[in-house]
C-alpha cells in the first residue's frame, strides 16, 4: 500500500487513495489529527501524538515539538535518556502514522508519498526522505504542500480551466502557489514560501507582548510555566478568530496576572509577520505574470490561515474575498494521497497529470567587467530561473577569468539575490583547464540538470576537449549519510514505543497530569484520580479500564468547563 | 521549417485554449515522471507556441485597435473564466456586492511619482529600519499592482535622480519592493554601481556637513544666477569632494523635476562665461544638472569643457603652484613657479611681428613657450582660452621641436641669422672705421665672414633635416614620383663621388657622403624601426653597430664612404621590397591595400 502522508510542523495526518478516492485515517484516539509531538516516559518509552502534547505542558524536559523546522540540520535534542537528531524524531511520527494506517487496513504500508513545504530546501528534502528510511518505508515522491492542496481541492471540485493561487500558512511553514487546471493537468505556476513563518510565530509574538506587558522574563520561568502560559495564549489565539476580544488569566506562582488582548492589537502587534506573508505573495504573482484580476480562486489552507487576520490581509492584496471550503486542516493531507494515487497509477486518476516547479533559482558565480575595465567579481548567474518546469535542464557557457588558466571553480549557488555571497552554497566543481590556452579557447559549458524529486545533477563540458565533468554535492554537515542512517535505524529499533491499544489509557494519564499542572485549586482531587486511575491499570481488567477511563474523562471534562 | 504551432497540429490563428488541450493531450503520453527528456522537449515547444499565441493575440489587438492594448502578460485575460462567485452560488461565502468589496477592487488612481519622491526624503533622512517601518505602514501599497507600479517609480527616480541614499536604506527599499533578486530584470551590474555611487554621495555629505552648512539657500530665491555664483565662488576655494557633497546636499533641489529648469538656464551660463573652475568641480556640477546630456539634446558637445575651464583655472594668480606642477618638466622638478609665471606673461602679449623678433632674441624661449602651451593645454591646444591668441598657440607649438623643419622654426632662425648678420656687418663696419684698417688686407671682415657661415651652416643642417624628413616617410601611401625619392640617396653619393674626383674641396666631399650616409641610414631606420625593449633579441642592434664601424673605418678612406650609405640604402630596400611600387600601373588595387 501507499499512503500519503502531511508530516506538519504541529499536526501530521495519514491516508490512502481508494475505491471513494482519498481518505484519512483516523489514529487510536479517533482523530485524524495526530498532534507532531514526541515524548519520553520515565521507563524510557517513546510517546506520540496528543499524549505527548500534553506532556509537553507536564514534562517539557522530556517533550519536543516543532522540529520540523530543524529538519536538515544536525540539531540534537534531548529526551530523558535518548537523543534524537530531527529525522528521527519525524521518523517516530511517520513510524506512529503508519501503525494508525495499518490497524485501519490490515495491510502493509510500503511506500510513502510525504508532503513538504514547496520552498523547502535540497537538504531539507533529503532529510524528510531519511526520516522515512529511518521508518521503514520507501519514500520516493515528495510533493510540493500548497500543490497537493490544490490537487485535493481542484480534483474534488472539478474546475476545468481555472487559475488559483493556495495560500498554506501552516503552524510552522508558509507556502504560495500559483495554479492552473485544464484537461486534467495541473499545472503550477510558480511557488514562493518562507520556512520559517507560521502559527508559532504568532504565538511567540502574543507570548512576547504578554511578557511585556507583566514585566516577565522568559528565561526566568520554569518549563513547566512556560509550556502552561503557552497552552492558555494558544487557546487565546484560537479564541480570537471567534471574539473581538480575548481574556487571558494565569496563574504565576503567589499572583494571577490578567491580559486582555483585542483584535485590533493583535495585528498590530502580528505586523512584522504580516509583512512577511506579503513577500512571497507578491514574488509568486510576479513570477507567474499574473495580474490579481486574472486569478479564479485563492484557496486558504493551513490552521493558522483560520486567523482572522489572513483573510482580511489576503483581501486586501487582492482586492476579492479569499475562499475557503476545503478543511485546511485536512487539504494536504488528502492532495497527498491523490498524489500516493498518482504514484500507483490508479485507473481513476489516468487523466490527471501534475507539472510543478522548482522554487529556487540556481546558478553559480561570476564576474563582470565593468566600465573602466576592471574585474568586478561576486555576482550570481542564475542558470535555472525560479518556477521553470520540472523536470528541466539549463546549459550556459562560461569562460575562465583570464589566459592560460590552469583551473576554474564552478560554484554552485541557490537563491534569488544579486550578489552570490548572499545565497546558499551547494557546492562546487573544480575544473582542470588545459593552460597555455587564451580564456575564450577555455570556454566551459555548464548544464544544470534539476529532476522531477527535487535532486539537482551539475554537469561542466570544457568545450574544446568536450571533456566532462561531474558534480557530486558533498555530503552537507546537517544530513545523514547512508551508514549512518542504517546504525542509527537499529538503535531506533530498539526503542520500545507503547503499544497502539495502550494509546488512549496513556493519552488519559498525559491529559490528568497536565491538569494537575494547570488547576492548582484541584490539584488534591487530581492527584487522587491519577493514583485510582494507576491503581485500575495495574489490574489489567479491560473492562474495568474501559469504564473507569469513561468516568475520568467526563469527571475532568467538567473540571476544564469550570475553569 | 514547422512552426511550433503546426508541431502540435494547429493552425496558425489556433488560441491558447486549443493549444493547452493540444498539450494536454501529449503529456498523456509524455508523463514528465516518466520520459523526463521527451517531456522537456514537449515544454519546450509548448513554451515557444504559447509565446506564438500570445504574440498573434496581441498583434490583433494591435491591428484592430491600432494601438498596443495590452501587455504581453495579460494577452491572455480573455481565456480566464468569470469570477467564481458568478458561476455557482455554492462556492462564495461572501458575495462581492459590499461596498467595501467594490473599492477595493477599484482603488482611486495612485500618484506613484509623488509616493516615490516622499520615499526617497524620508530614505535620506531617516535609517533603515525606520524606513521599512513607514513602507509597511503606507495603506497604499496593500495592493499588489499599486506596489508594483511604485517600486517602478523608485526604481526609477533613483536612476534618474541620483539622491544620496545610503547604502542600507537602498537595500530595505529594495527589499520591500521585491527588486532585490537575480530574475528582478534590473542589470544586477548598474544596480551595484547606483548603490555604490549614492553610498559615496551620501558619506561626502556626512563627512562635510561644515561645509555644506555654508549654503541655505532660501528655496524661493533659487534661481540660475545665484547657484551659478555660488558655485563658482564655492569650488575656487574647496576640492572637489565637499563640492560634490554641498550640491547633493540641497533639499530644494533634490529632484531632476526641480532641477531642469535650472540646468537650462545653468548650461546657458557655463558656455557663455566659462569660469575657472577645477575639473573636478566642473565635472560634479556638470554630472549633477546633467549638463552633457541636455547639451547633446541642443546640438553641443561639452566633452572638453572641464579641461578649458581648469586651464582658465589655473591661470589665475592664485594657482601659480599649481600651474608650475602642470607644466614642469619632469627633468626639473624645483624652481618652475617663477618660470611659469614668466611665461604666462609672454603669451598673454598681444601677437605681432615684434613680439616674434623679441621672442626669437632670448635663448631656448619659442621651445620652452611650445612645451609651456603644450603641457598647460594637456597636449590639445583648442582646450587653451582665447586670451591667448590662437596664432600665437599654433606659432610657439609649432616652434617647439628643435628637430622638425617648420615655418616659426624658419622664421625664427632667418631672424636670429639676419640680425647675426647685421650685427657682423656693423662690427666690421665700426672695425674698418675705427682702426682705419684697409678693405681687403687679411683679417678683415672677419666677423661679417662667421656670421655668413654661420648663416649658412644652419641653412645646411636645415636643408639636411628637410632632406632627412623627406627621406624618412613610410613608402605608402604612394607619392608622385616615387623614384624620385627612391634613388636620391645614390645621387647624392654619385654627386659627391663626382666633386672629389673633380678635384673639389676634400672636406666638402667628406661632408656630402657622410649625409649621404646619415639620409641612408636614417631611412632605413624609420622604415625598420627597433622593437619595443622587451621584445628585443641580441641581434636587434647588430646592423647599427655593423653601419657605425663601416662609417668609422670608411672615414679614413674618403670615397670608400659611399659604400656605407649605399649599404644601408640597399638593406631599406631589401627590407621594403615587398612594398615598392615604382610603376603606377604596379599599384595594388584599393581592397589589399596592406597597412604597415
Amino acid at each position: 500500500m501507499i499512503v500519503g502522508i502531511d508530516l506538519g510542523t504541529t499536526h501530521s495526518l495519514i491516508g490512502t487513495y481508494g475505491e471513494q478516492g482519498p481518505h484519512l485515517f483516523p489514529n487510536a484516539l479517533g482523530d485524524y489529527l495526530t498532534p507532531s509531538v514526541v515524548s519520553v516516559d520515565d521507563q524510557g518509552h517513546v510517546i506520540v501524538g496528543r499524549a505527548a502534547r500534553d506532556r509537553m505542558v507536564s514534562h517539557p524536559d522530556s517533550s519536543v515539538a516543532t522540529f520540523k523546522r530543524w529538519m536538515g540540520t544536525p540539531r540534537e535534542t534531548r529526551l530523558g535518556t535518548h537523543t534524537f537528531r530531527p529525522e528521527e524524531l519525524s521518523a517516530l511520527i511517520l513510524r506512529s502514522l503508519i501503525a494508525d494506517a495499518e490497524a485501519a487496513t490490515g495491510e502493509k504500508v510500503t511506500e510513502a508519498v510525504i508532503s513538504v513545504p514547496a520552498y523547502f530546501s535540497d537538504a531539507q528534502r533529503k532529510a524528510t526522505r531519511a526520516a522515512g528510511e529511518l521508518a521503514g518505508i520507501r519514500v520516493e515522491r515528495l510533493i510540493n504542500e500548497p500543490t497537493a492542496a490544490a490537487l485535493a481541492y481542484g480534483l474534488q471540485e472539478n474546475r476545468d480551466g481555472s487559475r488559483f493561487l493556495v495560500f498554506d500558512l501552516g503552524g510552522g511553514t508558509f507556502d504560495v502557489s500559483v495554479l492552473e487546471m485544464f484537461d486534467g493537468v495541473v499545472e503550477v505556476h510558480a511557488s514562493a514560501g518562507d520556512n520559517f513563518l507560521g502559527g508559532e510565530d504568532f504565538l511567540d509574538v502574543l507570548q512576547t507582548a504578554f511578557c511585556a506587558e507583566h514585566q516577565l522574563s522568559m528565561d526566568a520561568l520554569t518549563p513547566q510555566e512556560r509550556g502552561q502560559l503557552r497552552r492558555r495564549l494558544e487557546q487565546a489565539k484560537r479564541d480570537l478568530g471567534a471574539n473581538a476580544s480575548v481574556a487571558v488569566e494565569w496563574r504565576h506562582g503567589e499572583r494571577t496576572l490578567n491580559w486582555q488582548i483585542d483584535e485590533e492589537r493583535f495585528a498590530r502587534l502580528a505586523e512584522p509577520l504580516v509583512h512577511r506573508i506579503r513577500t512571497p505573495l507578491e514574488r509568486a504573482m510576479r513570477d507567474a505574470r499574473l495580474q490579481p484580476a486574472q486569478l479564479d480562486e485563492i484557496v486558504l489552507v493551513g490552521g493558522a490561515s483560520r486567523m482572522p487576520l489572513v483573510p482580511r490581509l489576503v483581501s486586501r492584496m487582492f482586492g476579492r474575498l479569499p475562499l475557503r471550503h476545503v478543511n485546511p486542516d485536512e487539504a494536504i493531507a488528502l492532495g497527498a494521497c491523490v498524489s500516493a494515487g498518482l504514484k500507483l497509477r490508479d485507473k481513476r486518476l489516468e487523466e490527471v497529470i501534475l507539472t510543478d516547479v522548482c522554487p529556487y533559482t540556481l546558478g553559480t558565480k561570476v564576474s563582470h567587467p565593468d566600465e573602466q575595465g576592471r574585474e568586478q567579481a561576486g555576482f550570481f548567474a542564475p542558470i535555472i530561473h525560479r518556477n521553470s518546469t520540472v523536470p528541466v535542464s539549463r546549459e550556459e557557457t562560461f569562460q575562465p577569468f583570464r589566459d592560460n588558466q590552469t583551473k576554474l571553480t564552478l560554484e554552485v549557488y541557490q537563491g534569488e539575490h544579486p550578489m552570490a555571497d548572499h545565497n546558499i552554497k551547494l557546492g562546487e566543481l573544480q575544473v582542470p583547464l588545459t593552460p597555455q590556452r587564451r580564456a575564450n579557447e577555455n570556454a566551459v559549458s555548464l548544464r544544470f540538470t534539476y529532476d522531477v524529486n527535487g535532486v539537482l545533477q551539475v554537469e561542466a563540458t570544457i568545450l574544446a576537449t568536450q571533456e566532462r565533468h561531474e558534480l557530486v554535492l558533498e555530503q552537507n554537515p546537517g544530513l545523514l549519510s547512508p551508514t549512518e542512517i542504517r546504525s542509527r535505524l537499529q538503535a531506533l529499533a530498539s526503542i520500545k514505543i507503547h503499544p497502539r491499544e495502550k494509546q488512549e489509557n496513556i493519552a488519559m494519564l498525559a491529559r490528568a497530569e497536565r491538569l494537575y499542572e494547570e488547576y492548582i485549586a484541584a490539584r488534591a482531587q487530581l492527584q487522587q484520580w491519577i493514583a485510582r486511575f494507576r491503581h485500575v491499570l495495574d489490574t489489567q481488567d479491560e473492562h474495568l479500564i474501559r469504564e473507569h477511563r469513561r468516568q475520568l474523562s467526563e469527571a475532568l471534562d467538567t473540571l476544564e468547563a469550570q475553569a | 521549417m514547422t512552426t511550433p504551432l503546426a508541431w502540435f497540429g494547429l493552425p496558425e490563428e489556433a488560441d491558447e485554449r486549443a493549444l493547452k488541450r493540444a498539450y494536454a493531450k501529449r503529456l498523456k503520453d509524455t508523463r514528465p515522471d516518466i520520459d523526463p527528456e521527451g517531456f522537456q522537449q514537449l515544454r519546450e515547444r509548448y513554451e515557444a507556441a504559447l509565446a506564438c499565441c500570445r504574440q498573434e493575440v496581441q498583434r490583433t489587438a494591435t491591428a484592430t485597435d491600432g494601438v498596443q492594448t495590452s501587455p504581453p502578460t495579460l494577452a491572455d485575460e480573455d481565456l480566464s473564466l468569470p469570477p467564481a462567485a458568478a458561476t455557482g452560488p455554492a462556492w462564495h461565502v461572501v458575495q462581492f456586492d459590499d461596498a467595501r468589496a467594490e473599492a477595493l477592487q477599484k482603488p482611486a488612481p495612485f500618484d506613484a511619482e509623488g509616493f516615490a519622491s516622499a520615499c526617497i526624503d524620508l530614505a535620506m533622512k531617516a535609517d533603515a529600519a525606520n524606513l521599512s517601518r513607514w513602507l509597511r505602514e503606507q495603506p497604499e501599497l496593500w495592493s499588489l499592482s499599486v506596489q508594483q507600479e511604485a517600486g517602478q517609480a523608485v526604481i526609477r527616480m533613483l536612476f534618474r535622480d541620483q539622491p544620496p541614499v545610503n547604502a542600507d536604506g537602498f537595500d530595505a527599499m529594495l527589499q520591500f519592493f521585491g527588486l532585490d533578486h537575480a530574475l528582478s530584470g534590473l542589470d544586477p551590474f548598474k544596480l551595484q554601481q547606483l548603490r555604490k555611487n549614492l553610498d559615496e554621495c551620501h558619506a561626502l555629505i556626512t563627512r562635510f556637513e561644515p561645509a555644506v552648512a555654508a549654503w541655505n539657500t532660501d528655496p524661493a530665491a533659487l534661481n540660475a544666477e545665484t547657484v551659478f555664483r555660488w558655485f563658482c565662488a564655492f569650488a575656487r576655494n574647496h576640492a572637489f569632494e565637499p563640492v560634490a557633497a554641498a550640491l547633493h546636499a540641497q533639499p530644494s533641489l533634490r529632484t531632476w523635476r526641480a532641477r531642469e529648469p535650472l540646468a537650462r538656464e545653468l548650461l546657458e551660463l557655463v558656455v557663455r562665461e566659462r569660469p575657472p573652475l577645477p575639473a573636478g568641480s566642473a565635472l560634479a556640477l556638470f554630472h549633477y544638472f546633467r549638463l552633457p546630456e541636455l547639451a547633446a539634446s541642443q546640438g553641443v558637445s561639452l566633452q572638453d569643457l572641464p579641461g578649458q575651464l581648469e586651464i582658465r583655472w589655473l591661470m589665475l594668480a592664485e594657482n601659480a603652484p599649481r600651474l608650475a606642477v602642470r607644466v614642469r618638466d619632469a627633468k626639473k622638478p624645483f624652481g618652475e613657479e617663477k618660470k611659469a609665471g614668466r611665461y604666462l606673461r609672454w603669451v598673454r602679449r598681444p601677437f605681432h611681428g615684434w613680439w616674434i623678433v623679441l621672442a626669437s632674441l632670448v635663448p631656448g624661449l619659442p621651445t620652452a613657450l611650445g612645451l609651456f602651451l603644450w603641457r598647460l593645454s594637456e597636449g590639445n591646444p583648442a582646450r587653451l582660452p582665447l586670451t591667448i591668441d590662437p596664432k600665437l598657440v599654433r606659432f610657439c607649438i609649432a616652434a617647439a621641436s628643435r628637430h622638425l623643419v617648420s615655418g616659426p622654426r624658419v622664421l625664427i632662425g632667418a631672424i636670429r641669422c639676419a640680425i647675426l648678420l647685421l650685427l657682423g656687418g656693423v662690427l666690421d663696419a665700426l672695425w674698418f672705421v675705427v682702426l682705419q684698417e684697409p678693405y681687403g688686407e687679411p683679417g678683415s671682415a672677419s666677423l661679417l665672414i662667421a656670421a655668413v657661415a654661420i648663416t649658412a651652416t644652419w641653412a645646411a643642417y636645415l636643408a639636411f633635416l628637410a632632406l632627412l624628413f623627406w627621406q624618412r616617410q613610410p613608402e605608402e601611401p604612394m607619392r608622385p614620383r616615387p623614384w624620385l625619392r627612391l634613388l636620391f640617396v645614390p645621387a647624392f653619393c654619385g654627386f659627391g663621388l663626382f666633386i672629389g674626383w673633380a678635384g673639389g674641396n676634400h672636406v666638402v666631399t667628406t661632408c656630402l657622403l657622410l649625409s649621404a650616409a646619415s639620409l641612408a641610414y636614417g631611412r632605413f631606420r624609420a622604415r625598420n624601426p627597433l622593437p619595443p625593449k622587451q621584445e628585443r633579441s641580441r641581434w636587434s642592434s647588430v646592423p647599427d653597430a655593423v653601419f657605425l664601424i663601416a662609417l668609422w673605418i670608411s672615414l679614413h678612406w674618403g670615397p670608400l664612404m659611399a659604400l656605407p650609405a649605399l649599404a644601408a640604402w640597399g638593406a631599406d630596400l631589401w627590407c621594403q621590397r615587398g612594398r615598392l611600387r615604382l610603376h603606377p600601373l604596379a599599384r595594388a588595387p584599393l581592397g589589399s591595400f596592406e597597412p604597415n
